[in-house]
């Protein structure tokens, strides 16, 4: 994508009078000459546009302008329409990227407006949501209890402490309450109910999250390590990942499916458009 | 003048903008709207969670005319779906995903001439009824596209040309925004707060603010937005923001960044229009609707400058601070103190001493402001700025903001970070609590990390709570979160702070913790001081005679962007106790946490495109990514 460097100026700001700006970069004294305009050299600010001014004043400032402020309103209207105008007439329109740019979107635009969107059936949105599951799919849920022990607490003792720990938990012991056990982790509870995959690469990490996933259900497993850490796990459930019904999802996929069409839509249109040019580009 | 507008003019009788006219003159809706509004929480000690929330409070999008014309085909949705975790082709082609999504996200597109390329995008009948959208409509049906596009150009002048002036038609405009916005809101997995970007930059100097509604679509849309075309005075902004919230019964504040590219104006203490010292107007205006400041994001951090705190060894984060915006004046010494954030906090105290209220009353987060569509921060997985700056071979040669004058002060690709990210402390995912968390500064930045750090500030904890994983829940009552007020000691009594860091569970090691204090002594001067609470390895790294605890090192391999987490702690925790507390004296506190050295996206470029005979031996290819809390502030009585 090379621009020329004169317009990459304007990228970053708000809509410029590029058209001045870019007068004032090409350093065009000539059209800084008061020369006679050529065509319509009538300036004629409309009732309407006037009222829609007054308007716009109003609405920022809570009151309708003054005689002064509405000339200046006019004044700036017409100088800007003098400039246009003159770039117009000098060409500083055409070969300027950003307004070949600007017209390139708005006719992309265009043709978005130019047909209302068919209504899709519900075979149609079915099968669209069946195309796409990673779209409109829940997460996986885990239920889990851990016990967390702290490398920097337990040092050498880290892999004895943990197998000791298995061990006690597995034996079923009334006193071996897991949020008693191990040491703690700020912000993380013991016992995690039905919480999400995105949930758990928050708190733990995608290590954890991913090992947790393979553990064997209903017992003691571990340990597995996290970013902090080393834990136990107990896995009670993991509810898979699965497509909902399309009634529970029908406004996100139609929505979906409208997009496509639209971009189907876009690009038959460009086609269209294409076919009356012929092109030549050279060949390497 | 034509007749009907002098009389409209000068009588008075005017029928305002639907945006406005609605809340006074509409059916009813303010009193329901005031009704409906959720209280904000009782409680703002104890007020949040166990876990903070990540999101980007500026994005923009396709609507924001700059991005647009820079080639941003992206628009809301992709926004939203890139966001919260799906695939999206990004503007050049690419496959672009998250590794993992975000919690929020604020679009915040500029509102000056918002959406103007997307007007035509559903042939919008508002559009029709202004006498150039029904010229430019009959030119279109008569397949004269090309002519009714030189009209438009023509209209795109300056200022609001006709068609934005129509209200009508930038309401819809609006209206999308605050819809899509709405369709995406899912409370408790994804929150979408409603926002956009008042864009004001006088003379080239950056005084942008993204402005940022706690409330649903039915009252956004009870007004449209204020743009820098309205005023590019900021008391503007807020006499507006103030009629929102009178109005509607809703809240919003707002957020200003990019001081850095300011010219010394952000926090200058004078009014825009006067240039005369502010009042006490101004500082309550500023302090009620600006609780927050956005102090790193791609166009450079913002905390602090090296030449603002020489003391300070891990001052020159990222700077970006040649020039302004626009790349029109050189940076000059005196502009400094009115560009960073901590500098503004200690004039705050000054300014608080002198008008009864502190101006500069703020908390800290970060955000991308990328203009792509795409919300990104991890530097091995960066989207860019801009979609020129998406990856690439090239992009690290790319300018971003090329200025007219001189070379020397464009805006270039390798001066961008790959910055930053919001940490909010807020009740749930939702958009009220986040908005809310928001307003009562229970927030940190950070620069694209996910790291997250926690502090209580109080006159009774010893250290020892920190032990217990719910510590957070047991202290909250007896302290304040960051972002809270101190109330003034009593006998004998010294402030001290529980901190504690976690790692970004995918990311890098700690190195350490720290706390900044800044404070007002009796001859009315500031201070600030630079203390490190906690660090890894303390029985290897002891504090030298200086007073300074040695670097952590590093474990980047440069040339092949790789480290690994050997050096560092994965968590930190940290119990400080002010060493010259002054009970007499104003003072804030914020905390700094730095992680261990690691690649930055520059690293992964060259190494991903094979650079290494291409890329400046000197670029920053590591850096030490940080979070910054927002203040706790000590007020004697």
């Amino acid at each position: 994508m090379s621009w020329p460097d004169r317009l990459r100026t304007l990228v970053q700001e708000p809509i410029v009078p590029f058209l001045i700006v870019g007068a004032g970069l090409f350093g065009l004294q000539g059209a800084l000459d008061a020369k006679a305009p050529k065509g319509d050299t009538q300036i004629v600010v409309s009732n309407d546009q006037a009222v829609a001014m007054v308007q716009a004043f109003a609405r920022t400032w809570q009151r309708p302008p003054s005689q002064e402020e509405l000339e200046r309103l006019f004044d700036e209207h017409v100088r800007t329409e003098v400039f246009v105008r003159e770039a117009m007439a000098l060409g500083l329109d055409r070969n300027d990227t950003i307004v070949r740019r600007r017209l390139r979107q708005k006719m992309e635009f265009v043709s978005h407006g130019e047909q209302p969107l068919p209504t899709p059936s519900d075979q149609q949105l079915q099968a669209h949501l069946e195309a796409h599951p990673e779209r409109f799919s829940s997460e996986p849920r885990f239920s889990f209890q851990q016990v967390f022990l702290d490398p920097s607490r337990r040092g050498e003792q880290l892999t004895r402490d943990a197998e000791a720990l298995l061990a006690q938990l597995n034996q079923g012991d009334a006193a071996a309450d897991p949020s008693s056990l191990g040491d703690p982790l700020a912000m993380v509870s013991a016992s995690r109910e039905g919480e999400s995959r995105s949930e758990l690469l928050a708190q733990f990490g995608s290590t954890f999250t991913d090992a947790l996933q393979q553990q064997p259900k209903g017992r003691w497993v571990g340990p597995i390590s996290s970013a902090y850490g080393i834990h136990l796990v107990r896995v009670s459930s993991i509810v898979p990942a699965e497509l909902p019904p399309l009634d529970h999802v029908r406004d996100g996929v139609l929505r979906d499916w409208q997009d496509v069409q639209r971009q189907e839509h876009q690009e038959s249109y460009y086609r269209d458009l294409l076919a009356r040019y012929s092109v030549r580009v050279p060949q390497f | 003048m034509p007749s009907r507008v002098r009389a409209l003019a000068l009588t008075g009788v005017i029928a305002l903008a639907s945006g406005l006219s609605s809340c006074t003159s509409g059916p009813g809706t303010p009193l329901e709207s005031k009704a409906a509004a959720s209280s904000v929480i009782e409680d703002p000690q104890c007020a949040s969670g166990n876990r903070a929330y990540f999101g980007d409070t500026h994005l923009h999008t396709a609507l924001s005319p700059d991005a647009g014309l820079a080639g941003t085909k992206l628009g809301l949705d992709e926004a939203y779906r890139f966001a919260r975790g799906e695939t999206v082709t990004s503007n050049s082609g690419q496959q672009a995903a998250l590794k993992r999504p975000l919690d929020f996200l604020v679009v915040a597109d500029h509102a000056e001439n918002l959406g103007l390329a997307q007007g035509m995008e559903k042939s919008d009948p508002e559009l029709l009824k202004s006498p150039l959208g029904q010229q430019l409509n009959d030119l279109l049906k008569a397949g004269k596209g090309l002519e009714a596009f030189n009209l438009l150009v023509q209209k795109m002048g300056g200022g609001r040309d006709a068609l934005i002036s129509n209200d009508a038609y930038m309401r819809s405009v609006w209206e999308y925004n605050t819809e899509v916005a709405e369709r995406y809101n899912a409370p408790g997995k994804f929150s979408t707060l409603i926002g956009y970007e008042w864009t004001s930059q006088p003379g080239g100097g950056n005084l942008h603010r993204v402005v940022v509604f706690r409330d649903n679509k039915a009252l956004a849309d009870q007004i449209l937005p204020f743009s820098a075309f309205d005023s590019e005075d900021v008391e503007d902004l807020w006499a507006f923001m103030n009629y929102y919230e009178e109005n509607t019964g809703g809240r919003v504040l707002a957020i200003p960044h990019n001081g850095n590219l300011s010219s010394g104006t952000m926090f200058l203490p004078r009014h825009q229009k006067t240039g005369e010292p502010i009042d006490a107007d101004y500082a309550r205006m500023r302090h009620r609707f600006e609780p927050l400041v956005e102090v790193t994001q791609a166009k450079g951090t913002g905390e602090t400058h090296p030449l603002l705190s020489p003391e300070d060894e891990f001052a020159g984060f990222n700077i970006v601070d040649h020039t302004n915006l626009g790349g029109t004046k050189p940076i000059t010494p005196d502009m400094y103190p009115y560009e960073y954030a901590r500098a503004a906090l200690r004039q705050g105290l000054q300014l608080e001493q002198q008008l009864g209220v502190n101006p500069f009353k703020f908390g800290m987060v970060g955000s991308t402001d990328s203009h792509s569509s795409l919300p990104s921060t991890a530097e091995d997985n960066w989207w860019g700025k801009a979609p020129m700056l998406e990856p690439s071979p090239e992009r690290w040669k790319d300018v971003l903001i090329k200025s007219a004058k001189d070379a020397s002060l464009d805006l270039t690709a390798l001066q961008l970070g790959a910055s930053g990210l919001a940490g909010v402390w807020a009740s749930g995912n939702t958009r009220t609590a986040l908005w809310d968390a928001m307003a009562r500064k229970e927030v940190f930045g950070t620069s694209g990390t996910r790291l997250t750090v926690r502090v209580y500030g109080g006159y009774d904890y010893t250290g020892e709570e920190l032990k217990a994983a719910d510590w957070a829940q047991q202290v909250c009552a007896d302290g304040v979160p960051m972002g809270g007020d101190l109330m003034a000691a009593s006998e004998g009594q010294i402030p001290s702070l529980l901190v504690q860091a976690r790692k970004d569970p995918d990311g890098a090691n700690l190195d350490r913790i720290q706390v900044v204090k800044g404070w007002l002594d009796a001859d009315g001067e500031t201070h600030e001081q630079v203390f490190d609470v906690s660090w890894s390895d303390p029985d290897q790294r002891m504090r030298g005679a200086d007073g300074k605890v040695p670097s952590v090192g590093s474990s980047v391999n440069e040339r092949e962007a790789t480290y690994t987490n050997t050096i560092g702690a994965p968590t930190l925790t940290g119990y400080w106790k002010d060493p010259a507390f002054d009970p007499s004296q104003k003072a804030f506190y914020y905390v700094r946490v730095i992680e261990i050295p690691t690649p930055t996206w520059l690293a992964y470029d060259r190494k991903n495109y094979n650079l290494y005979d291409e890329m400046p031996a000197t670029a920053p290819y590591t850096s030490q990514e940080r979070a910054y809390t927002s203040p706790i502030w000590y007020n004697p009585s």
